[in-house]
């Protein structure tokens, strides 16, 4: 491609495919984002550090590797973005709090240190909301309307790759903060079982709900990160010895015969029309494609949101017990009232919600018994407007925290694989996110039938007017 | 029911003794968040069978 104007729109799979022909520079790519985030981030706010030097480094590096012919696979010279909670050795890690504002890492975090091997090029850290504990991610927009929030925590992630800022990005997620900027942007996240991706590195929510996993504008580039970055780490005593497969292998396009698990409970309820219709024409899609849908009632899900919640914050105050009382005043006014309320949490509550996580987690694999995957809206509603405390379903009021977390928790408490790609837009052209979740350690499942929804849609091919 | 609801001074109390110093109007918040979270688990957590299992996530291999 000598013509590198849309060069951004290539997914991973496309650009990486140019760089092994030698038809596409890396040092060429990587200029061409930089030139991007400082024509675009102003506005975005997605990244928090943009590795400039670093990148071009990398990115020729890369390109000599490539000329001598040591190709080392997809993501060599292919330029991608890390989320400021992941560690980077000699670069910031904020987590975009003060607490942590002079924080540099001695070592790279294990899913960086893949990366690189792999050859990606770091283009910087993006935007997380502080300590990954919210959905607003400020200062970040989201990409299709500036005057919403690109939800969270990972908000910078979702908002750069839908601007063309980066190709992929990193992700983490608790209680849905991959699946929900995925959503929210119009890209795709995937977060894996709990155990199949290292959190080394990674800071910490909440050690038993937390997932690390990769986001990006479409699903055969997530195959591709993770067939990178799954699989045991010595490093992270959370992550399973099981068999990772090659995650592109499946990607056909062929769903005939797969079977759709479609909640006849809790998951339809309290719905914007509008995504609740996206996600009906969708089933319908999968359908035509040869999936059958089947309706299923999934039990014991009530009060799971709040088992979350005990959980998290409680998790999360004993990671910063030594800091809230230290520099109380540099955490951010949300976060430090989240934590100083997990400390008061009492000891059975927490123990009852992780024994609830059991009753969840057996109500799911039965429900997973029969069907091969469950497909669920991400979100009840698109991204909500920044500054806004509220959201208003019907006559359902929720926080954001609520309306953000309701439907993707179940799968942080249950650690199933899900993911997210996106399914419509609102009539103001928000985006409307699918939630495919599968069984434990199966996302290959998943991304073979994202992979042969998206590629039978075009959702993921539309750019948001901000990208140019 | 074993999970009353919160008050502010509950908090102010629990605060102190924990060492916190909250930010002014922070009990009140703070009070009704806790209650609602314990009594829904609660809630949850009492149609579980007595001897229903704590999940452990670390695996000692």
């Amino acid at each position: 491609m000598s013509d590198l104007s849309n060069a951004w729109k290539l997914d991973i799979a496309a650009a990486g495919s140019r760089i092994s022909d030698k038809s596409l520079s890396p040092v060429a790519l990587t200029e061409m984002m930089l030139d991007r985030i400082g024509k675009i981030d102003s506005k975005l706010l997605s990244y928090v550090t943009v590795l400039k030097n670093d990148a071009l480094k990398s990115a020729a590096n890369a390109e000599k590797e490539i000329a001598g012919g040591k190709y080392r696979g997809p993501l060599h010279g292919i330029p991608i973005a890390i989320k400021d909670i992941y560690d980077t050795k000699g670069v910031k890690t904020t987590a975009c709090s003060k607490v942590r504002e002079s924080y540099v890492p001695e070592e790279d975090c294990t899913v960086v240190r893949k990366f690189r091997e792999a050859g990606a090029v770091i283009l910087g850290k993006v935007t997380t909301h502080e300590f990954a504990f919210g959905f607003d991610s400020h200062p970040t927009k989201n990409a299709w309307n500036l005057d919403h929030i690109p939800s969270g925590s990972s908000g910078g992630s979702g908002a750069a790759i839908a601007a063309g800022l980066c190709f992929a990005a990193t992700g983490s997620d608790t209680g849905g903060s991959i699946r929900a900027p995925a959503a929210a942007n119009g890209i795709a996240g995937i977060k894996p079982t709990y155990g199949r991706v290292s959190k080394a590195g990674v800071a910490v929510l909440s050690w038993s709900l937390d997932h690390a996993g990769p986001m990006a504008r479409s699903v055969r580039d997530l195959a591709i990160l993770l067939n990178i970055i799954a699989g045991p780490d010595p490093l992270d005593p959370h992550t399973k010895d099981v068999a990772v497969p090659d995650y592109t292998a499946d990607l056909t396009g062929n769903i005939r015969g797969v079977k759709l698990g479609v909640p006849t409970n809790y998951f339809n309820e309290d719905v914007q029309p509008v995504v609740a219709e996206a996600v009906a024409k969708a089933i319908k899609h999968m359908e035509s494609l040869g999936a059958k849908a089947i309706p299923l009632a999934i039990p014991d899900l009530d009060g799971v949101l709040d088992c979350m919640l005990a959980i998290a914050m409680s998790e999360a105050a004993v990671y910063h017990q030594t800091s809230l009382r230290a520099t109380p005043e540099l955490f951010g006014d949300e976060t430090r009232l989240l934590l100083e309320a997990g400390e008061m949490m009492p000891a059975t509550t927490y123990i009852n919600a992780q024994r609830a996580r059991t009753a969840v987690k057996v109500a799911f694999k039965q429900a997973l018994r029969d069907v091969d995957v469950l497909v669920t809206p991400t979100q009840p509603s698109t991204a909500l407007k920044i500054g806004q405390s509220v959201s208003r379903i019907g006559t359902r009021e929720e926080s954001v925290f609520g309306v953000s977390a309701r439907f993707c928790a179940p799968f942080n408490i249950s650690g199933l694989p899900a993911a997210s790609v996106p399914c419509g837009f609102s009539p103001e052209a928000m985006p409307i996110g699918l939630q495919i979740i599968g069984k434990p350690f199966d996302e290959a499942t998943v991304l073979r039938v994202a992979d042969a929804f998206e590629r039978n849609t075009e959702w993921h091919l539309r750019y948001p007017p901000i990208a140019g | 029911m074993i999970a009353p609801r919160m008050k502010a001074e509950d908090v102010e109390t629990l605060a102190k003794s924990l060492d916190l110093n909250l930010k002014s109007g922070d009990s009140e918040t703070i009070a009704s968040m806790l209650s609602e979270i314990r009594q829904n688990v609660y809630r949850k957590a009492s149609a579980l069978k007595q001897d229903a299992p704590l999940s452990v996530y670390f695996d000692a291999r």
